[in-house]
């Protein structure tokens, strides 16, 4: 048995601030060892990433209490002075990946330098050296080395992230640390860096720690995974016996929750919040959600080992040497959810639609069309959930927007209940607007931060007409009932900051919901959730949908929301609609070939996924200034037909009942 | 609402805040009650000078200031005829009366004039009078005599004869001790006797006596015996008002205006935004001083200007950037879609949610405009008839007042408008580090 | 996703060559803007300056009095009686009037202004003259000039320097003896220059009597240079040392808080975990990404000080523009104030040229932008 690489003891990390001391890393020990992957997946505000920041001795200003031993290859570099530190172990032997925003590269200074600079500066390479390196890291994880001399904001977000893993690989480092690195990319992008990351590790034997809320992304690199709860680690094992069979409850639930593309099974909600960072409760922080808590759940779990390398900070394994069986847990199963049948009047009936958006210069000289929404038909029946899915820039939100009548089409027409869309006066646009509600990304900035509870949803009430007060007051209550959020008079007073994410998306809903519209748009309405939270929201969308016979547009990026939450499928792709079935039949038998690489891409969580590569297609999604003329998938398509998908645009066709795909691949032959 | 009630309450732990309040409700108290105690007109009025100021001294400094130093230089004195005791022999035809002036004088510096105030009435016949004047030490110095109108004065110390007779100026010589080489103060009882005959038996003389001194006051006189206290005391409310009406001007228009470019985008957005860059070449003050110049050096037409100007002002450009975020942000967008118009979204969604960051913007900007407005009468543009620190501080730097040692003639202003200066800018530091989410977090 | 198989390095020329390229378009863009904006400030500035026709007035006012003058003054005219030489007056109004074109409408006559005071044609003075005799207001305004330039530029980049070198080091000190002076003193700059001005004049030139209290140069002026430039050091240093008090503190204060923003932003974090030096982190990683905003800010403050220079060298009687507009006032000398406002606004529009110039270099986003 070899050292371990890196080995961390008791570490601690508090901050203070206005409220109070935060503890967000309470006592962690853990190891990694050389060529391994170590997962520490957690939920938001759980600490995880202030784990990173300790491990680097980044840290902010306001830190309260720092302590613990973490030993690189046997030494101890907390113990090392600051300057020691910067010159012997930052970047040299641990480097880190952000989360590659538009913010984590200098907007001003060329990405090839920004690469190469730990060179020069820790190993005194001249410029020339290092940038020639540069390049080679560049080509390693897939840039190609003419970007060395641009600009962070000539680069794309999938490439900005792949520019900031070259800088952390740039010096060979044993350790590389890994902060949500793909979380803010498109599946097809997360994938391919995912992909790179694998074959790094297997050809450089670096050793990574990966820090993530996502279950899926975390299994496809896992060795081993750490659980966090709460600025402790519960759960510490390896990725096969973790994804298998989790040991902790709250591991246990969480792999419950998770939606997945290949299940039957429909995912669960965990109950509860996560605790205050600045209020632990005392005894084990799991406990007030945990359908197993017994008595002795007050004190404060010690962790038990399972096996070698592999413990759980739980009671429920305490006894086991006696009776050599955990204590069970006790769940109440979660009623499934019922789908009622195709209704066959059409609520909506999209022709042709076109949403183009004018590029200007100065204000007044046009400089060109962005393609948003580029030729859609389709149908939405009265009570069904429809899903439109595709990579962000494919133009679903903007055909959202357009249903929503706040972009008026360019060229074809959306009829509502009968009712031609631009030929609404401002009245009936206005009338119209209460017929359908709009659901959210980002339920805080949905909210109006500086309006209580109350007033943001008496604001639709107050619009449409609804004077007497003692009808709005009553209005809200029903509608904070009907998404659950009761008490009401706990909520009303109340600003938006001062509730959870999944309170506030429940208020929108709720919101949504208050002017008894026909039709819901609910655009990525979990995807800034946690993982918990998610299951909970969409369920109750699904709920009051089939309670009130709601048509529900449901927008996303992600296939494995889909399954038990939609009735119909509609793919985009570059601002058309591509291949469109119900969900069962589109997720089981993908037509289209870009489909058939979404379906590909997204993962369900699985110790195997780390072993493969998957098969992706390359290239970047189509620019919708200047998209490519035919099929819009034919430049990244591997079945591409030379002559014919690059000129002609491809009908939609047929290949399996009620199962659309527009696709020359499935033209008769 | 809470939010407001809650950062306001954050201020108390910023002791600069709390000391830029007390200035500025120090100085909001001082307007209401000048206000109250002297209405708009009369300042206005007295403001004007003549001859309502004739016996207040020129250029006299605040008594305390010299006390403060340990001075003793004379306070004004005026005698009336009406406490003396008149002796009165009456004769066929009229009368002769013998006026006893008296006064103790025992500063130690010589007073800065003297005259005498004659008021005859009820005479058919102008009467004819004769000054008489008795020092401590029982000398007699005829001033002479002359025939008297309605209202007259005998300006003492400008008769050049008796200057001449005296070989030192006539406030000097007449209080002076004799015999020494550098004049110096004869203390004592000074009489001065009018001797008047009334042709008249209803004819009636009065006459005050009024014996210059050389400090006044709390604020001291200008050069034209104006009490510089009217002028400090309603510049206050004079600086606040335009300072306050010029910031609300500004920043509501230009917020409104920004919100309005922002939200409806497009031609709209770039015409405002190339509005904006061509003011900012077009230099304030110097356009002030062309209208000023042109038209009228009006305070209204001065602050119509800066509004006007101040609309487009660069700051249109720091609430565009501040704004067009807030334009793209889900719950403007949640809005329209539940059907909010384009006025009730400007109004009730854009403005409010930039305003806590504007508040600290704007209670900094009152005295830049209380500033301005000093300025422009400092160039000799101030309003005409309007009382102001900036009319004082011209007054002051026209009549070279630093060269002559009038400290307190600049001083007193200067020390108002900063006073001002400070106790805004106190508070908009403190509520920018309140309000201000960026730097909360710092 | 496919690496190139030749991983090329672009050479540093190439760069280079695109920058220079970008540059020149944003140049050529700018001066295009900037043409356009001072044409339309100037045309507004001459219709502030006709409103109601209070110059045409003037004018004719003039005309009428210069007129009277010469045939009151003439004697072969002396012979006509009153009425016939109040014709003959008339006449040689109306004779000018047409010649300068007043009977014409305003809106044809404002172009022609236009088009004469973007070319500095400023007109000439009714009173006022320039040093060498000369009547024309931009022989009398470019007199003035170098006077004010050499001020306010001196100042200007002192206190703009100054402060950014300090600010950067406070917020590397961040809440140290000196930050907290500077946070407290900072509500001192609500007071203009001029006012500080006062003060200064009050206790440097009669209290203790060692700096002059105004002018530009010892009066005679020195014969030799070392003794012209010292003498005019001396002259400049209370007015530079009032703008530097009225400002200095605000500018630290605001960058300071500027530096500290933007030195938690994400890149800062990452060159922090990265193992580079402070020092390098400051310049490269907290002050290159914000010398655009720091700019603009500066330019804000110049654009304020080019006005303040009015008042300021009133008060230290400094020979420049804003001396000159004091003095044309005194004189209702109309032509010499529109003059300076042109001038000013060719000024101002200058400066934003030169910093929209360095914005171009400091920024490639800005560089870029303005190319697509």
């Amino acid at each position: 048995m070899t050292e371990p690489l890196l080995k961390v003891e008791d570490l601690r990390l508090a901050y203070q601030t206005e409220r109070g001391i935060v503890t967000a890393v309470d006592g962690l020990n853990f190891e990694i060892r050389r060529n391994e992957a170590l997962v520490i997946l957690g939920e938001s505000g759980c600490g995880k990433s202030s784990l990173a920041k300790a491990l680097l001795r980044v840290l902010p200003r306001n830190v309260n209490h720092y302590s613990g031993r973490v030993l690189l290859d046997g030494v101890d570099i907390m113990a090392l002075d600051p300057e020691r530190f910067r010159q012997d172990v930052q970047w040299l032997r641990i480097s880190l990946v952000m989360q590659a925003s538009m913010n984590a590269l200098n907007p001003v200074v060329r990405v090839g330098e920004q690469v190469a600079e730990p060179l020069w500066v820790h190993r005194g390479w001249s410029r020339q050296k290092a940038m020639t390196r540069a390049g080679e890291v560049f080509e390693l994880v897939g840039v190609s080395g003419d970007f060395l001399r641009r600009y962070p904001f000539e680069l794309s977000g999938g490439m900005r992230q792949r520019v900031v893993l070259a800088m952390a690989l740039v010096a060979e480092p044993k350790l590389v640390i890994m902060d949500e690195p793909t979380s803010a990319l498109d599946v097809l992008t997360q994938a391919g860096i995912m992909n790179r990351l694998k074959r790094i590790k297997r050809e450089l034997g670096t050793s990574f720690m990966l820090i993530t809320h996502d279950v899926a992304t975390s299994s496809e690199i896992a060795d081993r995974v750490a659980l966090m709860y709460a600025g402790q680690i519960v759960e510490l094992g390896s990725a096969a016996q973790f994804f298998a069979n989790p040991a902790h409850p709250y591991g246990r639930l969480l792999m419950d929750s998770v939606p997945r593309l290949h299940q039957t099974r429909q995912p669960d909600h965990i109950p509860g919040q996560p605790p205050n960072l600045m209020l632990l409760p005392s005894g084990c922080r799991f406990a007030d959600r945990c359908p197993a808590r017994f008595d002795r759940c007050d004190e404060d779990p010690l962790p038990q080992s399972l096996s070698e390398r592999n413990e759980v900070r739980c009671w429920l394994y305490a006894d086991r040497a006696e009776t050599g069986k955990p204590r069970e847990l006790h769940k109440t199963p979660t009623p499934v959810l019922e789908t009622r049948p195709l209704s066959k009047e059409v609520l909506v009936a999209v022709q042709d639609l076109h949403t183009w958006f004018e590029l200007r210069q100065w204000g007044f000289i046009r400089a060109g069309y962005v393609r948003a929404v580029n030729g859609v038909n389709f149908h939405l029946y009265r009570g069904e959930a429809v899903a439109f899915v595709g990579e962000s820039g494919c133009g679903k939100s903007s055909l959202a927007r357009t249903l929503l009548g706040l972009h008026p089409p360019t060229r074809g027409e959306v009829v509502f209940e009968g009712h031609h869309l631009d030929a609404l006066n401002k009245h009936e646009l206005k009338q119209y607007r209460a017929r359908v509600g709009y659901v959210q990304q980002d339920p805080y900035g949905a909210l109006p931060p500086f309006m209580t509870i109350r007033r943001a949803l008496s604001e639709p009430l107050i619009i449409h007409g609804v004077r007497d007060r003692k009808e709005r007051e009553a209005r809200i209550r029903a509608a904070l009932e009907e998404v659950r959020l009761s008490p009401a008079d706990d909520y009303l007073p109340k600003f938006p900051h001062m509730l959870s994410g999944g309170q506030q998306q429940r208020v929108v809903i709720a919101r949504s919901l208050i002017l008894q519209p026909a039709m819901i748009i609910a655009d990525e309405p979990v995807s800034m959730l946690d993982a918990s939270v998610r299951v909970e929201i969409l369920r109750l969308l699904r709920t009051i949908q089939n309670k009130r016979e709601l048509t529900l547009a449901f927008i996303t990026h992600d296939l494995s929301t889909v399954r038990h939450f939609a009735d119909r499928i509609f793919v985009m792709y570059g601002g058309r609609i591509v291949e469109a079935a119900t969900v069962d039949d589109l997720l089981d038998f993908p037509q289209h070939p870009y489909t058939q690489a979404l379906v590909a891409a997204t993962a369900d969580p699985d110790a195997e996924n780390a072993a493969q590569e998957r098969e992706l297609p390359g290239g970047e999604p189509p620019s919708l200034l200047h998209p490519p003329t035919g099929c819009h998938f034919h430049p990244r398509c591997p079945h591409a037909i030379k002559g014919l998908c690059d000129v002609e645009e491809p009908p939609e066709l047929e290949p399996r009942t009620g199962h659309y795909s527009a696709c020359w691949l499935h033209r008769e032959p | 609402m809470r939010y407001w009630s809650e950062r306001l309450w954050e201020l108390r732990r910023y002791p600069s805040a709390l000391l830029g309040m007390v200035i500025i409700l120090c100085l909001v108290g001082l307007s209401i009650v000048t206000v109250i105690a002297m209405p708009y007109d009369e300042a206005l009025d007295r403001w004007r000078g003549g001859d309502y100021w004739r016996m207040h001294p020129r250029n006299a400094e605040p008594a305390w200031l010299d006390r403060l130093q340990g001075g003793n230089k004379p306070k004004t004195l005026i005698i009336s005829s009406l406490d003396a005791e008149t002796e009165s022999v009456a004769f066929t035809g009229g009368k002769r009366l013998k006026i006893p002036l008296h006064f103790d004088y025992d500063f130690s510096e010589f007073p800065s004039e003297i005259n005498l105030f004659l008021k005859a009435e009820k005479h058919t016949r102008e009467p004819f009078a004769r000054l008489t004047w008795h020092t401590p030490d029982r000398r007699e110095i005829p001033l002479g005599g002359r025939r008297v109108s309605a209202s007259d004065r005998f300006s003492l110390s400008q008769d050049w004869a008796l200057q001449r007779r005296l070989g030192l100026l006539p406030q000097v010589g007449l209080l002076a001790r004799p015999g020494t080489d550098s004049p110096e103060v004869l203390p004592g009882r000074y009489t001065l006797v009018l001797d008047a005959v009334l042709f008249d038996e209803a004819a009636e003389i009065t006459a005050d006596l009024v014996v210059y001194g050389r400090v006044h006051g709390i604020a001291g006189t200008d050069h034209q015996r104006r009490d510089l206290l009217l002028a400090l005391l309603w510049g206050t409310p004079i600086a606040l008002a335009f300072g306050l009406l010029a910031a609300v001007g500004t920043t509501l228009t230009t917020l409104v205006i920004a919100a309005t470019g922002v939200w409806f985008g497009g031609r709209l957005d770039a015409a405002i935004q190339r509005l904006t860059e061509i003011n900012m070449i077009l230099p304030l003050l110097p356009i002030l001083v062309m209208v000023g110049t042109l038209y009228s050096t009006s305070i209204w037409l001065m602050l119509g200007v800066v509004v006007l100007l101040g609309i487009f002002s660069a700051s249109a450009k720091m609430y565009r950037a501040m704004l067009l975020p807030i334009r793209e942000s889900p719950y403007i967008q949640a809005a329209q879609a539940y059907g909010a118009s384009n006025s009730r979204i400007i109004l009730h969604y854009l403005v409010p949610r930039i305003l806590p960051v504007l508040i600290p913007t704007f209670v900094t900007l009152i005295p830049a405009f209380v500033f301005l407005e000093a300025s422009l009468a400092v160039l000799g543009l101030g309003d005409p008839v309007l009382p102001t620190w900036g009319k004082v501080l011209n007054d002051a730097q026209n009549e070279s007042a630093l060269y002559n040692h009038y400290y307190y003639w600049v001083l007193a202003p200067a020390l108002l408008l900063m006073l001002t200066g400070l106790g805004f800018a106190l508070l908009g530091f403190a509520l920018d580090r309140v309000f201000n989410p960026r730097l909360r977090r710092i | 996703m496919n690496p190139s198989k030749n991983p090329s390095i672009p050479k540093k020329a190439e760069g280079l060559l695109r920058d220079l390229k970008l540059m020149l378009l944003l140049t050529g863009k700018r001066i295009i803007a900037l043409v356009l904006m001072v044409l339309i400030g100037v045309y507004l500035t001459i219709l502030i300056a006709n409103m109601g026709g209070r110059v045409d007035e003037l004018r004719l006012v003039q005309i009428r009095s210069e007129i009277s003058e010469a045939v009151r003054g003439d004697l072969s005219f002396r012979e006509l009686d009153s009425e016939e030489r109040n014709q003959l007056i008339q006449r040689r109004v109306d004779l000018e009037v047409r010649r300068l074109n007043l009977d014409r409408p305003f809106l044809l006559r404002s172009f022609n202004y236009l088009y004469r005071a973007m070319r500095l044609d400023l007109g000439r003075a009714e009173q006022m003259h320039s040093d060498m005799g000369s009547r024309e207001v931009h022989a009398i305004i470019l007199e003035r000039l170098p006077a004010t330039l050499l001020l306010f530029g001196t100042a200007n980049l002192l206190i703009f320097f100054l402060s950014v070198y300090i600010a950067l080091w406070l917020s590397r000190h961040y809440g140290s003896l000196l930050d907290r002076i500077v946070i407290v003193l900072a509500p001192t700059s609500a007071a203009p220059a001029w006012f500080y001005g006062i003060f200064l004049i009050l206790f440097f030139a009669f209290l203790v009597p060692i700096l002059p209290s105004g002018g530009m140069v010892r009066a005679p002026p020195p014969e030799d240079n070392w003794n012209y430039t010292l003498s005019v050091l001396k002259h400049m240093a209370l007015p530079v040392l009032a703008m530097l008090l009225s400002q200095i503190f605000i500018s630290i204060y605001s960058w300071r808080t500027f530096f500290l923003i933007h030195s938690s932003e994400d890149y800062v974090e990452l060159a922090r975990a990265k193992g580079l030096p402070s020092r390098m982190i400051e310049r490269r990683y907290i002050l290159r990404p914000t010398l655009a905003p720091v700019i603009t800010s500066f330019m804000l403050m110049l654009i304020s000080m080019w006005s303040g220079a009015i008042i300021l060298e009133r008060t230290f009687s400094w020979p420049g523009l804003g001396t000159l507009i004091f003095q044309a006032i005194g004189h209702h000398d109309t032509p010499v104030i529109i003059g300076s406002v042109v001038i000013f606004a060719y000024l101002l529009a200058f400066s934003i040229l030169v910093l929209d110039i360095i914005y171009g270099i400091v920024d490639p986003r800005v560089r870029i932008g303005a190319a697509q």
